[in-house]
């Protein structure tokens, strides 16, 4: 029971050490923003924003401080590094670290308060014609964002979430060869979430290479992946290949609603070690009911076979509502579940994230979660802080 | 904002015909919708809403300013683009023979219209698909209309490179009631 508990500790730790990507805010909805790819250069979200997004970034997430008559605009605070170098129109980039501290409480482990460098990213894309060339480039202590590292020392690894060329077929269809996140459910930014990591499509570390086609037109929107593994692993038998996808129907400004499905096979699964086959299989929402009150929500079911055994079922579900008090403070309130063999977990998020200036944000979470063991369920408490400042 | 796209929307008809006179009851709603690349959308509404006749005719109006899309910058990029200054209000004008009321006995009636919408001081055919549902006192309609700002000589809108289709639509939600 103590290794068992010692195990959950340290997995929990691990998924708040690892980094964490910025800016991908589902709640956009709430602005009537049912769609991504105006925002950023990835059309499903996440990542280096756009100089569009950039804008959008002083015009409704932060905080207002100053008068806002009608000649206001969002100024050199939008700009890359506030202005103070200009970017050719091919060049989009930005910088972004996101750090604070952490302390967690387990019935296996003493309450300690520890400090978390959760990213440290360069990310650029280069735009030639129809052509882009999109790449992030980052450096976290040795331990960290190892799905990802590139290079490492004994105390740094050298790290790359996202690397892609890609081709505008037309303005509603994109193709993409290279590594990037999986279209799965809703880009949300809380990567630990069990809908996330037992699905393996956070935005944080799950980007696996392979091709991608995203279409967007009028309500519609679609995105496929075929997955040939992430292949900063090896040897290559930890890599899953596979697919994974979404459609999405906008029902109106504020209503989203889609269905994901994801399959992938890897002859020596990085967790189970074992020939594994993974589905998913789920839906989501996304809407704003009420000015300032964002819902997020998604349910999937989950197929999961070793070594050609039986398949055993499960799901795992996340729903969120965030609610804006005044422009650039938000508060939600989260629940969540995951059903295993082992039983079923369950856990409530609390979170205040305020962008009180340009680029900068602070956030704090308190996360419970009733983890499901062979011996009932087993409690632990989080209070996660962290300050987020982009370029 | 990407969109400052534009707009307007407005609507509809009514009876008035040789009835006499109506008044809009209760709220409308006057909404229309823009696309953008990739699934980009701006959908506005106005609180803002009127109908007028002449002989032959019924007169929608929505005061450009009044349309709002929930972000206050676009709204005035958008205002801008529609130079809301020179062209404070939009118009669907509607011969009055060119609607169908529900008949005697009947509840509901459809039909498409032949009006003209004016917008940036240009006036252009609209087709404007309605249905009508008579109310105890009164008739509820909705009306739908596409429209394309580049053809009111709009520029097409476009903001820190996310452009905004100038082929859009409008529709419009209300109750006529009888004038005192």
């Amino acid at each position: 029971m103590l290794k068992r508990l010692t195990a959950l500790a340290v997995m929990l730790l691990g998924l708040l050490l690892t980094p964490s990507d910025a800016q991908a805010y589902a709640w956009s909805v709430n602005h009537g923003y049912t769609t991504c790819a105006s925002c950023h250069a990835d059309p499903s979200g996440g990542g280096l924003v756009t100089e569009y997004g950039r804008a959008q970034g002083e015009i409704f997430i932060r905080t207002p401080w100053e008068e806002r008559g009608s000649e206001w605009e969002p100024g050199k605070a939008a700009d890359f590094a506030f202005g103070a170098v200009d970017l050719p129109e091919w060049l989009i980039t930005g910088a972004t670290i996101r750090g604070g501290a952490a302390r967690l409480d387990t019935p296996s482990t003493d309450p300690s308060v520890f400090p978390i460098v959760m990213q440290a990213d360069l990310r650029a894309q280069v735009t030639v014609g129809k052509v882009r060339a999109y790449g992030s480039l980052g450096a976290l202590p040795t331990g960290s964002a190892e799905e990802a590292r590139v290079l490492r020392n004994d105390t740094v690894n050298l790290y790359s979430r996202e690397h892609w060329l890609g081709v505008d077929v037309t303005g509603d269809l994109v193709v993409r060869a290279g590594r990037m996140a999986l279209p799965y459910g809703n880009r949300i930014l809380e990567h630990n979430a069990w809908a996330r990591t037992s699905t393996r499509t956070d935005i944080n570390a799950d980007q696996q290479d392979g091709i991608n086609a995203h279409y967007g037109k009028g309500d519609w929107r679609a995105e496929v992946m075929g997955i040939a593994g992430n292949l900063q692993l090896s040897p290559a038998g930890y890599r899953e290949r596979g697919y994974s996808g979404l459609v999405e129907y906008s029902i109106g400004p504020k209503l989203v609603v889609g269905a994901s499905s994801l399959l992938t096979v890897a002859e020596l699964d990085i967790q189970t070690l074992d020939q594994r086959t993974r589905q998913a299989h789920g839906l989501q929402v996304r809407s704003s009911p009420v000015h300032g009150l964002a819902i997020l929500g998604e349910g999937h079911l989950l197929v999961d076979s070793s070594n050609g055994s039986a398949p055993s079922l499960g799901s795992t579900g996340w729903i969120q509502a965030d609610y804006e008090i005044f422009q650039g403070l938000h508060v939600a309130a989260a629940g969540e579940w995951l059903q295993q063999e082992v039983g079923t977990s369950l856990g409530g998020w609390g979170s205040a994230t305020w962008f009180f200036a340009p680029k900068t944000d602070l956030r704090v979470d308190y996360i419970h979660r009733q983890n499901a063991t062979s011996s009932g369920r087993t409690p632990s408490h989080m209070v996660l802080g962290q300050l987020h400042f982009s370029l | 904002m990407t969109s400052r796209a534009l707009i307007v929307s407005t609507l509809l008809l009514i009876p008035s015909l040789a009835f006499g006179a109506w008044n809009l009851e209760g709220k409308s709603k006057i909404t229309f919708h823009a696309d953008g690349p990739a699934g980009f959308a701006i959908d506005g509404s106005s609180k803002e809403f009127s109908v007028s006749e002449t002989p032959e005719s019924m007169v929608f109006s929505v005061p450009v300013t009044a349309v709002t899309t929930g972000i206050e910058l676009r709204d005035e990029h958008m205002h801008n683009y529609a130079e809301a200054e020179s062209f404070p209000t939009v118009t669907l004008t509607i011969p009055k023979d060119q609607l169908t009321f529900p008949a005697e006995g009947q509840k509901k009636s459809a039909g498409i219209a032949q009006g003209t919408f004016n917008m940036h001081g240009v006036d252009k055919p609209a087709k404007v698909k309605y249905a009508m549902k008579a109310e105890k006192v009164g008739v509820s309609w909705v009306a739908a209309f596409s429209f394309n700002t580049e053809a009111h000589g709009i520029v097409v809108p476009d903001y820190m490179g996310v452009t905004v289709d100038p082929a859009m639509s409008a529709q419009a939600k209300f109750t006529t009631v009888p004038a005192e």
